[in-house]
């Protein structure tokens, strides 16, 4: 149990376990997050975000492992002197008092002078837009209103870390895109470093500095949204990110250092470095119909399905016995009709190989 | 779907706001203005004349003696209640947070002893006090007294101890469900805030089950301020209580109007008091059901550190329960016990009592009688009670609080006014003494103890599922029978179990309309004025047996259908 030195992570979770009974929730788990990221734990229902959360946030204790938080080990320090408020997934406002009321609580419980809760509750309630109703009780308000005061509450102590366990899940789609903006200002302008629970994608790629992905009490993978969409680690995520076709894969009879798959054969300069894959993720978009830009490779697919999707057409069509499924910008596509034979193609660059 | 529930709901549906107006005039309005207009008349050699006074009043306020009596009834149920706060919230507290696989069990076995006659177990706490009791002989035994003292039955603290007895569990039932409803995830919300334990119960689990604890202590105040068994029997001159002299009014001294006057100035002081608690306990804002559910957390549960600290709170957890058995236990141990004075030492073994109960006719016959009462009336206040309740919940839309609160009335008055103001009324109405009197004074607080549990559970019901079921082309009358009943079954389950308890142990109501014919506990309650046969303890014995597998099964079956629904 070595201190991490001043110039190491900002939060440190080193190996953390976690068990239920017999059930293991969380498997030796270790991340870094620096400070003033705004960090996000992606993945399904049930594979121990928020249990990652509660660790943090000092709810609960792991059965292994240490959590530092800026050089020092807060593995065993009680929630209440923690540095971290949490935007919990209920919300948890306390129902007997008004929003104000439940904003100055963190601050009247650190024993800060009246004068400055006064200007320090106003302006956390203005920083979410809930100015007019300060007085209200949360059972007066609705979903949207009662998120924003949680938030609010999480953020007028100044913690060193926000955790925020899907703030948003409640909200509908266009309260949703709205606060995900003053979300994102919001870190920003407090430079808190933020943590944020989600299981849906859009959220996390759109606001995130990095992500880790998670399934099982494992993490998958952990990068940038750009590393996690173009560039996923393994099957899981390529599966849980974006829409992918994902197609076995063979040597090439002919050279077996290269790789067919689909009516594709990859050469092996592309394949060269890796153990044999035995299958290939290939994004929807990733996959031109009548393709106008460069491409590697092209070949003729005949169309089985077109579906119009809003801002795209999904088209699916069957080339050498395989079907593949691609995402056309919607203008281009208009004209596609089933049964018809079209070329299509792609680059080598957007090929991602799976070994599992 | 069985013969009675159809005919329950043809009874529900042909049923009108009308009936509850029927209702409220006969048990709830008559009674208390006829006491009211009693106490208003001038009492001449033991017969209430035409002539009007307010003399009555001024008799309670020019006599010393009896507003001394006033404000030390007062007092001590306040004591009492207080007491028995103290006791059963920090109780409930702690079951409610820091138990998981017992919890259950612990919530039982405060509750079991309810089930178990009143009476008994305050004459047991006579046996525990007195001079030749329990405690005597162990501090004898221990040398800490020299010989036995007097100073324990017949005192006030006598009196103050078996009240506040009595009320625990009432305490303790009304504040754990409070603070079972106080989600995890607040006190974690609290604790992520800054809050240590401490700042987080004052500033978050007080205000939120406060109102529970504040309802459980007007419960226990009504208990006690109406009660004059407890006081006879253990209070002594010393503990004597209004509730007492009241009922001399309306026997041996024979000043209806006199002991109608008391009752009302009594009552008044006890509005006035619950009222001061209601405001007290008065609850904000409402807790959200998205907020429910979390996850507790148990990992944390040890309090205090350490292992000295842990003894401490063990034995803290141990002895409320301890202090609610000890009665029980001296029960069992008496019925054992041959010899005919319920004294320490005991003397020896004999199965004697037990073969006595089959020859003892009239304490058999008192036995069936209370059956009789009791599955009369709460087979009525349930049919009734549900129907209110339906009714209430769908049916009325303007004051229907106020009709709830005006049904519940005869909760709420002291047991001693309640019994009397029936009485009267009885004696009016020309309904036959005896049985038939019993019968409808304990539907009087039998139907709405039901129809409060039925309603709060309804209440709580999501409208969608009935507004669902009649959009799925099911009729009123389907609908209730497939949907509603189902849903509220355990509720009135629950209501008929706590409503069959509270007839069966009834004494004081009872006692002002039984004739001839006594109940169970208005015979052992004349027995033990008169000579008693420990045979009493046999049976109690029994009864307490059987009662307590009786509660267990329902539990078993309770939590069988229960994971049912959770599994379908
Ligand atoms: N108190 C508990 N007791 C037993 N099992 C638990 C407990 N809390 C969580 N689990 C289990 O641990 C696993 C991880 O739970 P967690 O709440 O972290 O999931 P999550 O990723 O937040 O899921 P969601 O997206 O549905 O909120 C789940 O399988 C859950 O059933
Ligand atoms: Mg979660």
């Amino acid at each position: 149990m070595s201190p991490v030195n001043a110039s190491g992570p900002f939060l440190r979770l080193s190996g953390l376990s976690l068990s239920f009974g017999a059930y293991k929730a969380l498997h030796d788990l270790s991340l870094d997050i620096g400070e003033g990221e705004f960090f996000s734990l992606l993945g399904p229902s049930g594979c121990g975000k928020t249990t990652t959360l509660r660790l943090i946030a000092g709810f609960e204790a792991p059965d292994r492992g240490n959590i530092w938080l800026a050089g020092d080990d807060i593995t065993t320090l009680p929630p209440n002197l923690r540095d971290t408020n949490t935007v919990f997934q209920s919300y948890a406002l306390f129902p007997h008092m008004t929003v104000w009321e439940n904003v100055a609580y963190p601050l009247r419980m650190k024993g800060v002078a009246k004068a400055e809760i006064a200007t320090r509750v106003d302006d956390a309630i203005a920083k979410v837009n809930l100015g007019a109703f300060a007085e209200r009780l949360p059972h007066e308000m609705s979903g949207g209103q009662r998120q924003r005061a949680a938030l609010a509450r999480a953020i007028v102590g100044r913690p060193k870390i926000l955790l925020l366990d899907e703030p948003l899940g409640a909200l509908d789609l266009k309260l949703r895109e709205q606060m995900q903006h003053v979300l994102v200002d919001l870190q920003k302008s407090l430079g808190i470093t933020f943590i944020y629970v989600t299981h849906d994608q859009g959220e996390a790629l759109s606001m995130s500095d990095r992500i880790a992905v998670m399934s099982g009490g494992l993490i998958q993978q952990i990068g940038t949204p750009e590393e996690i969409y173009y560039r996923p680690a393994n099957a899981f995520v390529a599966d849980f990110i974006g829409k992918s076709n994902r197609i076995s894969a063979s040597p090439n009879p002919g050279d077996a250092a290269s790789l067919r798959f689909g009516p594709v054969d990859i050469p092996r300069s592309r394949v060269a470095g890796r153990a044999q894959p035995s299958a290939v993720a290939l994004r929807f978009e990733a996959l031109d119909v009548q393709p106008e830009g460069r491409c590697d490779v092209t070949f003729d697919a005949r169309i089985a399905r077109v579906m119009f999707l809003g801002s795209v057409i999904e088209v699916v069509m069957e080339s050498g016995g395989q079907m593949l499924t691609s995402h056309v910008p919607s203008r281009k596509g208009l004209a596609l009709k089933v049964g018809d034979t079209v070329p299509a193609g792609l680059l080598f660059d957007d090929v991602v190989y799976l070994d599992d | 779907m069985t013969r009675s529930s159809e005919k329950l709901v043809k009874l529900v549906s042909s049923a009108s706001p009308g009936l509850i107006y029927l209702w409220l005039l006969a048990l709830v309005v008559a009674p208390n203005l006829v006491l009211f207009g009693t106490s208003f008349f001038k009492a001449s050699a033991g017969l209430v004349t035409d002539e009007v006074t307010l003399r009555n009043y001024a008799a309670v306020f020019q006599s010393r003696t009896v507003l001394v009596l006033v404000m030390r009834t007062l007092v001590t149920a306040f004591v009492a209640a207080a007491l028995a706060s103290l006791v059963a919230y920090p109780l409930a507290f702690y079951v409610s947070r820091y138990m998981r696989g017992m919890k259950q069990v612990a919530v039982m076995l405060v509750v079991i002893p309810l089930w178990i006659s009143l009476l008994m177990r305050v004459f047991a706490w006579r046996v525990i006090l007195g001079e030749n009791g329990a405690i005597n002989s162990l501090l004898v035994t221990l040398g800490i007294l020299s010989e036995p003292s007097d100073a324990f039955l017949y005192t006030r603290f006598a009196v103050v101890l078996t009240l506040a007895y009595m009320a625990i569990p009432y305490v303790f039932v009304s504040s754990f469900t409070a603070l079972e409803r106080v989600p995890e995830s607040l006190l974690e919300a609290s604790r992520d805030a800054g809050a240590n334990r401490f700042q987080t119960f004052t500033n978050v689990v007080w205000p939120l089950s406060r109102q529970g604890l504040a309802i459980g202590f007007s419960l226990a105040f009504l208990l006690a301020v109406g009660d004059y068994v407890s006081p006879s029997m253990v209070g002594g001159l010393n503990g004597t209580m209004l509730g007492m002299v009241i009922a001399s009014q309306f026997g041996m001294a024979g000043n209806w109007p006199l002991g109608a006057a008391q009752a009302v100035i009594l009552m008044l002081a006890v509005a006035l008091i619950l009222a001061v608690i209601g405001y007290l306990g008065r609850s904000k804002g409402i807790i959200q059901a998205v907020d429910s559910g979390a996850g507790a957390t148990l990992k944390r549960a040890a309090t205090l550190r350490g292992r000295i600290g842990q003894i401490l709170l063990k034995l803290a957890v141990t002895l409320p329960y301890l202090f609610l058995y000890a009665p029980l236990v001296v029960t069992l141990v008496f019925s054992f016990n041959d010899s005919r004075v319920q004294t320490f030492p005991l003397t020896g073994f004999t199965l004697q009592w037990y073969r006595e109960l089959w020859t003892n006719t009239a304490l058999i016959e008192a036995f069936q009688r209370t059956l009789f009462v009791a599955v009369l009336s709460t087979a009525a206040g349930t049919v009734i009670g549900v129907a209110f309740a339906l009714i209430l919940a769908y049916r009325v839309r303007a004051f229907g609080n106020v009709l709830q609160l005006a049904l519940a009335v005869p909760v709420a008055i002291p047991g001693i006014v309640l019994g009397i103001s029936l009485a009267i009324v009885a004696q009016f109405s020309g309904l036959p003494q005896g049985l038939p009197r019993v019968i409808v004074g304990h539907l009087s607080f039998v139907m709405p103890v039901i129809m409060l549990i039925v309603l709060t559970r309804l209440r709580a019901l999501d409208p969608s599922f009935v507004e669902a079921s009649l959009d799925l082309g099911a009729t009123r009358m389907k609908t209730l029978l497939h949907v509603l009943l189902p849903m509220i079954r355990s509720a009135i389950i629950g209501g008929a179990m706590l409503g069959f308890t509270l007839s069966v142990d009834e004494v004081i109501v009872t006692l002002f309309l039984t004739g001839t014919e006594p109940t169970l506990p208005v015979y052992v309650w004349n027995q033990m004025r008169f000579g008693f046969t420990p045979s009493i303890n046999a049976i109690f014995t029994l009864i307490g047996l059987i009662s307590v597998a009786f509660v267990l099964c329902g539990l078993w079956v309770i939590n069988r259908t229960n994971a049912r629904t959770l599994r379908a």
